[in-house]
């Protein structure tokens, strides 16, 4: 067994600019939306994640807290929160600055973002059967 | 050191890996790791585990400034017991118990033979102050790293009979094995936070039971910069407008925690703006200030917003 791992659990990161000023506007906007995403990021690093089935388990425990009506409004503003991050991340391939402390971090809060997304509509799904049960 | 010294130690071929000087105490400690050591399974690697000693006795971990000797050790045991605990948060008692055997094993070795090895030294090479500066560094990570890893074991419900299995010398000293968190001493210093819940008992989360740890948003779970949780709720006045609301466990722990961060984040420099843990303090005073705002609007208004 290996017992060598990567684990991050000190915040010792210093960004770049555009990373700061990127999370800043998404964290303003979306403040629990985006902060889900960054939290499973933290996780993936600590080693607490490390496969998408892990990442899927961890998304449906997050969620399945809420109610119907709070799911719906987190699937549209995970999209934003999608979207947003997309729009950013190709502005910066266009421009060939891709090589900022953080952009990773984008990239990963992106994939993370639109996994949360394509889970949604299932767990809504879920959340409203086994309400219709009760 | 004595003029015959190097008969003791300089034979041929004999090279210490982890230290200056070639004393035969000290290739004899060498030797003696290598042959505690399991080829087979590197989790019984003594090697290894001494490398956390040495690294932690050389480092900055060493600064024991202003502090006894006791409380010292004691601040580390809390620090290695808790970020065990929070690194094993959702994992059953078998892998954590799988985990931590092999830590209270070897480092329990570890330390019993820097014991052995700081006295040889001592009575031999007494006016070797630098390598016995180190061997009694070594000596206080040693047992630092031990019994934090047999108080992760203890609040895991692991039997005190079984740790004396792994451990034989195991001495069963609560304030040891209780440790000291040391950012209440900062917390004291500055006099951050309300008197009342600066001096009241708080708890870490795997100190909470399974329906307090349900109630907690998980941006309140994992934070590095977070002082702890309380069991029940309390009336809390804001001195600044003497006006008082009871809140409830989790609003306490929040409001608690809002007034540690936000006497950081006014106390840091603008040039850390960029720093992730600037960032992180930050993200989480104002996910506080929102939970008040969207749960509790009272509370934030005469707790926050008039603050």
């Amino acid at each position: 067994m290996n017992i060598e791992g990567l684990i991050k659990n000190m915040p010792n990161e210093i960004f770049d600019d555009e990373y700061v000023s990127s999370n800043h506007a998404l964290f303003e906007l979306y403040k629990e939306e985006y902060s889900l995403a960054k939290y499973l990021r933290k996780k993936m690093l600590a080693a607490e994640i490390v496969n998408s089935e892990d990442l899927e388990s961890n998304i449906r425990e997050e969620l399945g807290i809420y109610d119907g009506g709070a799911l719906l409004f987190k699937q549209n503003q995970f999209g934003e929160v999608t979207d947003m991050l997309a729009m950013m991340l190709n502005t910066f391939d266009e421009k060939n600055n891709t090589n900022f402390n953080g952009y990773t971090e984008l990239e990963q809060y992106h994939t993370i973002a639109s996994t949360i997304l394509k889970m949604l509509p299932e767990i809504l799904m879920e959340k409203m059967i086994s309400g219709s049960k009760n | 050191m004595g003029i015959f010294d190097f008969l003791k130690g300089e034979k041929k071929g004999n090279k210490s890996k982890y230290f200056d000087v070639n004393y035969e105490e000290l290739l004899s400690f060498e030797r003696k790791l290598d042959s505690l050591s399991d080829p087979d399974d590197n989790l019984y690697d003594y090697p290894y585990w001494y490398s956390f000693i040495k690294e932690r006795a050389t480092s900055g971990w060493s600064d024991k400034t202003n502090k006894s000797e006791d409380q010292f050790v004691q601040e580390l045991v809390f620090g290695h017991s808790d970020e065990y605990s929070k690194r094993f948060l959702t994992e059953t008692l078998e892998e954590k118990s799988f985990f931590i055997q092999p830590r209270i094993i070897c480092y329990g070795a570890i330390h019993d033979l820097i014991i052995e090895l700081k006295n040889k030294i001592q009575n031999e090479y007494p006016n070797d102050h630098t390598l016995i500066n180190r061997l009694h560094n070594e000596y206080l990570h040693s047992k630092a790293s031990l019994y934090g890893a047999i108080k992760f074991a203890i609040i895991n419900n692991i039997k005190k009979e079984q740790i004396k299995k792994w451990y034989s010398n195991f001495n069963d000293d609560q304030t040891l094995i209780q440790g000291v968190s040391p950012i209440q001493e900062v917390l004291e210093k500055y006099l951050i936070g309300d008197e009342e819940d600066r001096m009241a008992n708080r708890y870490e989360i795997y100190e909470l039971n399974e329906s307090e740890k349900q109630e907690i948003p998980f941006w309140f779970r994992k934070g590095t910069f977070l002082y702890g949780y309380f069991k029940k709720g309390r009336q809390v006045t804001n001195k600044a407008n003497n006006k008082s609301i009871k809140l409830n466990r989790l609003e306490r722990s929040l409001y608690w925690n809002f007034k540690c961060l936000s006497s950081f984040v006014e106390n840091l420099p603008e040039k850390m703006n960029n720093h992730e843990l600037y960032i992180e303090i930050y993200e989480t005073n104002e996910l506080i200030k929102n939970y008040f705002e969207e749960q509790n609007s009272e509370a934030y208004s005469i707790l926050i917003k008039e603050l």
